[in-house]
């Protein structure tokens, strides 16, 4: 188990470096910021004078060690744009938001898709499988800011059940939620749908109807116990998927204040040291999960060991 | 499940099916069985129209190839078959009960309760993610009503039972940790928790090494002597048979195409079908001639079939073997066949008739 965790730390550690590496290089080439916090009407002097406070004058490698030897301290210097405010500062100040959305998103979509695979995956072909096959199909193939839209036309607008915009009440949170956990769920339906017909033709399925287990205690106690580690690998895909900026379009609809907002904000203005902190931020979050799920196999089957 | 059985014509009243041999009804009698499963080239008749009685305490074997229809037999009895596979004829009666018209609550009590199933793959069959114990305390709870440390004592006792050593400490080992044969024990451990009237054991040792078969079967023989169990024992080996029944059934193509005491079938055997897998058994003794082999293949089941369906195989076919439908009829005691060559010729005919070893069945075919 130590050695496990010495080794995903290592493995981790190569991980972030290379997100350092990658996020460096490809900030420097979306252009400049220097010259779009500037009017256009600006001089050469103002420019130059401009680019030596963003310390983007000196050489590349040079920018590159101060970056390193401040992420290593989790100092990403300040908002290029939003002068006096740590870059860090305003990711980790949005970051709970983004996060309530996803797990509420992403949780939803389990809540739905683990049921519905269950039921289409006992009778394949039937008719209630092929309209479960539908709905997921619909699901899916769905952008979400545009179900973003129709949510709110429909129960924001139309019928005045939750907000249109904004954050902080579970009101708030309704219609957002279900943007990011349709389209998930749709996926997720068809997998789970897919491992639940496959566990259902293993002999230990029909050794459990030999022993007169009923119908529903084989689907939940046999059959989903053991697809319950596809599914969770799935799940976690999902969850970092989303948190790593599929939610964007729908902060961007709802005005939530997450970090999707604020990461489409700073590529736009070319905030740097903004982008930097959110994409360590994110990789490091994905990290964790990512070993979480690692450990909970552990608890979800004996025959797997941390080595 | 939905009640798949119409038996048009079944008096319910007059259903007392008696064993003429004990002039008592049997344990499980079985008449008319059919199962169907539908596909794409057709309705596949894996068992059409099977008839067979077990008394308490006795064994019963059926012998047939892969695909004879031995285990739908066996699972459509309790009405296993896994859809859309379905039991489409015929009558089950258990203890008293029809099990093909009961609900699947009452079937569920008979399922593992009063009879108990063991399957060909040990490894598999057993639910990889939970304890032997957990699996066994399953049954138990279901049943017996069994809780907690009444529960887990009578998993141990059981695990002791099947001959598992240390019991007290494996019953929390998950099936991984164990061998084929051990998992097997474990499976017939299960089979036997509720001390059911009947196991029927699905190619019990197919899966399992030589040494270790024997030693499976030796178990069976001995928890059903006693528990004083009837046992019904599907394999494809004549020596399983040889060992472990008092009655055999012969099938082929869906169907029982010879029934007997054990013995006389095995010895003096009715049916060129019958006779021809024993001339295919390989021995110890001869290392020098090839083995022999029934030439063809199976009839395919999704088709309509005519006459005997062994006679396209049948090295002793005439053309009334096509011509009608045989029928299941006694030819010695106890002993019926549906070899119209033997229905009219007798016994010699099937020994003179086919080869007596060593050459080849398809050197003499048609």
């Amino acid at each position: 188990m130590l050695t496990f965790l010495a080794r995903r730390l290592a493995y981790s550690l190569i991980v972030i470096g290379g997100v350092l590496v990658v996020v460096f290089v490809t900030t420097r080439l979306i252009g400049d910021p220097a010259r779009i916090i500037l009017p256009a009407t600006a001089s050469q002097a103002d420019y130059e004078l401009q680019r030596s406070r963003m310390g983007l004058d000196q050489p590349i490698l040079a920018q590159f060690f101060v970056f390193v030897a401040g992420a290593v301290r989790g100092d990403f210097g300040e908002s290029l744009w939003d002068r006096g405010s740590s870059a860090m500062g305003l990711v980790v100040e949005r970051i709970p938001a983004t996060l309530q959305l996803v797990f509420a998103g992403v949780g939803l979509a389990m809540a739905i898709s683990i049921p519905a695979g269950i039921l289409a995956a006992r009778r394949p072909r039937s008719l209630l499988d092929r309209v479960i096959t539908l709905l997921s199909l619909a699901g899916f193939s769905v952008p979400n800011f545009l179900l973003a839209m129709v949510l709110i036309i429909v129960f924001a607008v139309g019928l005045g059940w939750f907000y249109t915009s904004g954050f902080g009440t579970i009101r708030h949170l309704v219609l957002p939620a279900v943007a990011v956990a349709l389209p998930v769920a749709g996926r997720m339906t068809q997998f789970v749908r897919s491992t639940m017909i496959d566990e259902f033709s293993r002999p230990y399925i029909a050794t459990a109807r030999s022993k007169g287990v009923s119908e529903p205690a084989i689907a939940v106690r046999h059959a989903l116990r053991n697809a319950a580690i596809p599914i969770l690998t799935l799940g976690g895909w999902e969850f970092t998927r989303q948190l790593a900026g599929y939610t964007v379009a729908v902060e961007v609809v709802f005005a939530w204040p997450g970090v999707g907002q604020l990461a489409s904000q700073a590529i736009l203005r070319r905030d740097f040291t903004v982008i930097q902190a959110d994409v360590f931020l994110v990789a490091i979050i994905v990290l964790v999960i990512n070993l979480i799920i690692d450990l909970l196999y552990t608890v979800l089957d004996p025959r797997v060991k941390m080595v | 499940m939905p009640d798949p059985t119409t038996n048009p014509g079944a008096n319910p009243t007059a259903n007392a099916v008696v064993n003429p041999a004990t002039g008592r009804a049997p344990l499980l009698s079985v008449e008319g069985l059919r199962t169907e499963f539908p596909t794409r080239a057709g309705v596949f008749k894996a068992v059409n129209g099977v008839s067979f009685i077990i008394d308490r305490g006795e064994t019963l074997g059926i012998v047939g190839e892969s695909g004879s229809g031995k285990s739908v037999s066996a699972l459509s009895l309790v009405r296993l078959v896994a859809p859309p596979g379905r039991v489409v004829g015929g009558r089950v009666m258990f203890e008293g009960q029809d099990l093909l018209a009961a609900s699947d609550k009452e079937l569920r009590r008979v399922r593992g309760g009063r009879i108990g199933f063991v399957f060909q793959d040990p490894m598999t069959s057993l639910n990889p993610l939970m304890t032997v114990g957990d699996q066994l305390e399953e049954t138990l709870r279901l049943h017996l009503g069994l809780k907690g440390a009444a529960a887990r004592g009578r998993a141990v006792e059981l695990l002791k039972h099947v001959e598992i050593p240390a019991a007290e400490s494996r019953v929390r080992a998950y099936p991984y940790e164990f061998s084929g044969g051990m998992c097997q024990r474990v499976m017939i451990a299960i089979a036997i928790a509720c001390n059911p009237a009947l196991l029927v054991a699905d190619e019990p040792t197919t899966a399992l090494d030589v040494t270790i078969q024997g030693q499976i079967l030796a178990l069976i023989k001995d928890l059903q002597r006693e528990l004083s169990m009837a046992l019904l024992l599907i394999t494809h080996d004549l020596g399983v048979i040889a060992h472990m029944t008092q009655r055999t059934a012969v099938m082929y193509a869906g169907r029982i195409v010879e029934t007997g005491p054990t013995s006389a079938l095995l010895g003096r055997s009715l049916h060129a079908y019958t006779r021809s897998l024993m001339l295919c058994r390989p021995t110890a003794s001869d290392t020098t001639s090839r083995l022999l082999t029934i030439p063809g293949q199976p009839p395919n089941l999704a088709q309509e079939l005519h006459g005997c369906p062994f006679a396209p195989r049948c090295p002793m076919a005439e053309a009334a073997c096509t011509e009608r439908d045989p029928e299941l009829l006694e030819l010695a005691a106890s002993h019926t066949s549906a070899c119209i060559v033997a229905q009219r010729d007798g016994l010699s005919a099937v020994v003179d008739r086919l080869p007596a070893g060593g050459g080849s069945l398809a050197g003499s075919a048609r």
